[in-house]
């Protein structure tokens, strides 16, 4: 709430990233990832969770995530997310390929 | 791969999925609503804003399970489902649309099946494709088989042909001395036969180059149902000997099972053993030759080296070769002859098809009407006209999966019952079989034209109705109270339309079955005159290694006649060179008459020559018109007398009388050389012929005996004084007197030739029937079916005309007279069609007119009959309608 200006729009497809980024530092559940979306972007990314979860069923569907039920830090029974082997790579494609697409935006608009 | 599985996974455990999914997001909100709390936000608002936060959790899952599934897959989940129920809940439409459109996609299935196993289904054998026959055509365009010299020289001198072969086929007699004598189709084969077939006898061998040297040891290889039937398949029959035609031959091989090789064979012999094969002449084109075509070569190149063999034997034999062409066909294509029969057929069921198609359109045009409320209320609720043309459109390709089921069960019947067309008659028995290479067995083909035909009839009957009913203003259907009188109109003439056509297409197929039945009938009538049904015939092969001299032939016939004129049961006996009835009546002469001098440019008549023994009139029951009949001094004083048919008489002598004159018959060709000159002493009645030409043949009859060339294979015809089985026993039983080796065979009585004769006809003409009659119920129940259906509609409104003092006859016309309307719409229609089919149809009539009024006005007067009865029923109902009752009905 801390931040005045609205909550950015993501770009199409860069939401798959980003969470895959989040598994990548541990196994998670769907809130847990929402909130450390929301923290690392200074509140500016604030996922809405009906984008959230039809894009985490995206990474079951794909095999870049799996999904166990495990006990959550309050002892609630919670869905854990864990990247899968194929899911680190996807990761490194995907940021590759998001470096590459930011790098030529930049190109273009600091063209003189 | 993987995905595609983890999705089928996910279908099969949606509801762990989905108590997950919700197990999931209730978690997030809750500790969404806690860490809101913690920071300070009061309990209510706290909760609400995870809410807010949220968004649509409902939506959140809906968009979650998107993921997995499709939406257009879970529309079409639904619209199955919805299908599934509507189809269930009107059991009576639904049998009704299935039997009919079963009936029309059978009919076009079984004919289909036909077509495959004709044209498109390949020969068994090893690459089938570079197979080819070779045939020849003379200069007057009749099919013929190759000379054994020119196969010779063709045989040496192709480069397209990697071999070629010839088969030349030819019953054989087979006696040994503990078994019954026996009559098998066998064929003579060049030794290189099998290999260029790529076929190898199941055990022993094939045949040697050197068994096909003219003096080599007699040798056959037998068949595999003939090894199992005469030797019970033991394998010591290598090397036994065997007496084929008289010779003593030894048994080399046996072939696979199902390998009959040309067509239904059973024996086979090197070439050479067939008598006097190398001495044949150039115009004796008896042998089929048959080839592999060389790697790269194709029939075309091979039909263009045929063609220049064909005109250097032109011009190197003009005597015998000019004008003649070589031709070259693929062995696949072995159907190509039936094409214009099976096409016609195909025409037919394909009708029967499109007024079973109407018929199911009509019924969903008057479900539509009863439907407008619901389809309104589907739209209304934001169904879009897409959805609701997809679900009728799902709905009608449900009903014709299911007629397709139905109809493939149809059609294996109807292969059952006309398969046996094509079934070839057995020498020596009455058994009938298939040719080997003949499958009627459905195949990827057969499924794939039913899958044709169930996607085009949906389109065919779907999509009109769908259209149509999704057309429907909404508004005005709520308004009506759902009795769907809106959109009425426009659904009536479709209706109309549908009738119309159905009406017409019936009366083509009508009039066509009633023209194949009128000749038929031509036909069998043309027979009956003559009082020889039952004439018992048979035929006779005297085997040139037994008796070689025209001598010796001679003296057979002359004991076999002596001694079967002497026997008790015997009325008449007689031989001839030629069976009555049969498709060829005789030997093809060139007639000379005296006197007659021919003006250049007119052609050569060409008339057909039968040798008889005195009797034979008698035996056959053809009476003499004018002159005498042969006697024994006919016989005994050599060619000088000849008696002929009165339709000769007439083609020949129309204002003169023949007796008297003088002709002569020669060979046709230079070789025929000089003939004597023939008295006519008689005249007989012409025995009516059972081809497709109108008129009878012209025939001249020599006496047998004054022939000094009597033929190896004669014709045999007994009437008898007891029944044919009596005859037929003594004929068997003079004849093994005389020779033990000798069989009879095609012992058939004169109903019995007839019969087979129009036989193809017949079953023909029992398919365009049978189509025709489905075709006759469909439209009948399809009129039927609307008129109820109008009736019902109309209930109230009749009501209200009988209260008002309507008569029962007014409110039955009220039906008749829209039926009558069709009819006056959809008859000429069908006439006209039905004359452009009887122009299709000509080359199968016999004695019938293509245009033949009779049939014309009795198959459109028994549709009119049939049409009206199938209105008045339901009509008259609508009459009998208690006007309070009526007018509460609703």
């Amino acid at each position: 709430m801390g931040s005045t200006k609205p909550p950015l729009d993501l770009l199409p497809g860069t939401l798959d990233l980003l969470i895959l980024k989040t598994l990548a530092g541990g196994p998670q559940h769907g809130y847990g990832i929402a909130q450390r979306l929301q923290l690392l972007s200074d509140e500016v990314l604030q996922v809405g969770e009906s984008s959230l979860y039809p894009a985490l069923q995206r990474l079951l569907l794909k095999g870049w995530a799996r999904a166990d039920w495990g006990a959550s830090e309050n002892n609630r029974r919670a869905r854990f997310y864990t990247l899968t082997a194929a899911g680190r790579k996807q990761l490194a494609a995907e940021r590759d390929e998001f470096d590459r697409l930011i790098l030529a935006i930049h190109k273009v608009l600091n063209a003189t | 791969m993987r995905e595609f599985l983890r999705r089928v996974r996910h279908l099969l455990r949606r509801r762990q999925f989905d108590a997950d999914l919700a197990e999931e997001m209730a978690f997030h909100r809750e500790m969404s609503e806690r860490s809101l709390e913690s920071s300070g936000v009061d309990r209510d608002e706290a909760v609400h804003a995870a809410r807010r936060s949220f968004g649509s959790s409902a939506l959140a899952a809906d968009q979650a399970r998107d993921v997995w599934t499709p939406t257009w897959l879970q529309d079409a989940a639904l619209d199955l489902l919805f299908t599934a129920r509507r189809l269930t809940a009107d059991l009576r439409f639904t049998a009704a649309a299935i039997v009919g459109l079963g009936l029309g996609m059978g009919a076009n299935v079984m004919v289909f099946t036909f077509i495959n196993a004709l044209l498109f289904r390949e020969v068994p054998f090893e690459r089938s494709e570079q197979l080819a026959w070779i045939s020849s055509r003379d200069s007057r365009g009749r099919a013929a088989g190759i000379s054994y010299p020119a196969f010779e020289e063709l045989r040496a001198s192709t480069r397209v042909f990697e071999g070629l072969a010839a088969t030349i086929g030819s019953p054989m007699n087979l006696s040994d001395e503990d078994r019954a004598p026996e009559r098998v189709q066998g064929s003579y084969l060049s030794a290189n036969a099998f290999a260029l077939l790529r076929v190898a006898p199941a055990i022993g061998r094939g045949f040697l180059s050197e068994d096909d040297r003219a003096g080599a040891p007699p040798v056959v290889v037998i068949g595999h149902d003939l090894w199992v039937s005469r030797y019970g398949g033991d394998r010591n029959v290598l090397g036994s000997r065997i007496r084929v035609n008289g010779t003593p031959t030894t048994i080399v091989g046996v072939m696979p099972v199902d390998f009959r090789f040309p067509l239904i064979a059973s024996a086979w012999q090197p070439l050479s053993q067939f008598p006097n094969i190398a001495a044949a002449p150039r115009d004796a084109r008896t042998l089929s030759p048959f080839g592999r075509l060389a790697a790269g070569a194709t029939v075309d190149s091979a039909v263009r080296e045929l063609s220049t063999v064909a005109d250097r034997f032109s011009r190197e034999f003009p005597a015998t070769d000019k004008g003649m062409a070589i031709e070259a066909s693929l062995m696949n294509k072995r159907g190509a002859g039936a094409v214009s029969v099976l096409y016609t057929l195909m025409g037919a069921v394909a009708f029967v098809l499109l007024i079973a198609c109407a018929n199911v359109a009509n019924l969903l045009l008057a479900r539509a009407a009863h439907r407008a409320r619901e389809i309104a209320i589907r739209s209304s609720l934001g169904a879009t006209r897409w959805r609701i043309v997809r679900q009728l459109l799902i709905e009608s390709l449900v009903v014709a999966v299911g007629a397709s089921f139905a109809g493939y069960v149809f059609s294996i019947w109807g292969v059952q019952l006309f398969g046996i067309i094509f079934a070839i008659r057995e020498l020596g028995g009455n058994t009938a079989t298939m040719p080997y290479w003949l499958n009627l067995s459905a195949d990827f083909r057969v499924f794939a034209f039913l899958a044709v035909v169930c996607l085009i009839s949906t389109v065919l009957f779907g999509l009109a109705p769908a259209m149509h009913v999704s057309k429907t203003n909404i508004s005005d259907v709520l308004k009506d109270g759902g009795k769907g009188v809106a959109g009425h109109l426009r659904g009536r003439r479709w209706t109309t339309a549908l009738l119309v056509g159905e009406l017409a297409l019936t009366l083509i197929l009508l009039a066509g079955t009633g023209l194949l039945v009128r000749s038929f009938v031509a036909m069998y009538r043309a027979v009956t005159h003559v009082e020889s049904r039952d004439v018992v015939t048979a035929r006779v092969a005297l085997p040139l290694q037994k008796y070689a001299t025209p001598a010796e032939r001679l003296a057979f016939f002359e004991r076999l006649d002596e001694r079967m004129s002497a026997s008790a049961g015997v009325a008449a006996f007689a031989i001839a060179s030629e069976l009555p009835f049969m498709p060829v009546p005789g030997a093809p002469r060139d007639l000379t008459l005296e006197g007659h001098v021919r003006v250049p440019g007119e052609a050569q008549p060409s008339v057909s020559s039968v040798f008889v023994t005195p009797r034979y009139f008698e035996a056959i029951g053809v009476a003499l018109v004018r002159g005498r009949g042969f006697t024994g001094v006919d016989e005994a004083s050599g060619p000088v007398n000849a008696i002929v048919n009165q339709r000769f008489a007439s083609m020949y002598f129309p204002d003169a009388d023949p007796i008297g004159r003088r002709l002569r018959l020669t060979a046709p060709g230079p070789a025929g050389g000089e003939a004597p000159w023939l008295t006519i002493i008689g005249v007989v009645a012409s025995l009516p012929t059972l081809s497709a030409d109108r008129e009878p043949a012209p025939i001249v009859y020599t006496p047998l005996r004054a022939e000094a060339v009597s033929g190896r294979v004669a014709a045999l015809l007994v009437r008898g004084r007891a029944g044919t089985a009596a005859t037929t026993a003594t004929l068997r039983d003079e004849m093994r007197r005389l020779d033990d080796d000798l069989p009879l065979y095609f012992v058939q009585t004169v109903g019995e030739i007839v019969g087979q004769n129009v036989y193809s006809l017949r079953i023909f003409g029992e398919m365009v029937g049978l189509f025709a009659i489905i075709a006759l119920v469909l439209a009948a129940v399809g009129l039927y079916a609307v008129t109820a259906h109008s009736v019902a509609e109309r209930t109230h409104e009749i009501g209200v005309r009988m209260a008002l003092g309507a008569h029962t006859s007014e409110v039955t016309w009220i039906f008749v007279r829209r039926t009558l309307a069709q009819l006056a719409a959809g008859l000429p229609l069908g006439l006209a069609g039905a004359l452009a089919t009887g122009q299709l149809l000509r080359r199968f009539l016999v004695n019938t007119p293509a245009r033949d009024p009779l049939t014309l006005a009795v198959v459109a007067a028994l549709l009119a009959g049939i049409a009206l009865v199938a209105c008045i029923l339901p009509a008259s109902r609508a009459a009998r309608i208690d006007p309070v009752v009526a007018l509460r009905y609703e």
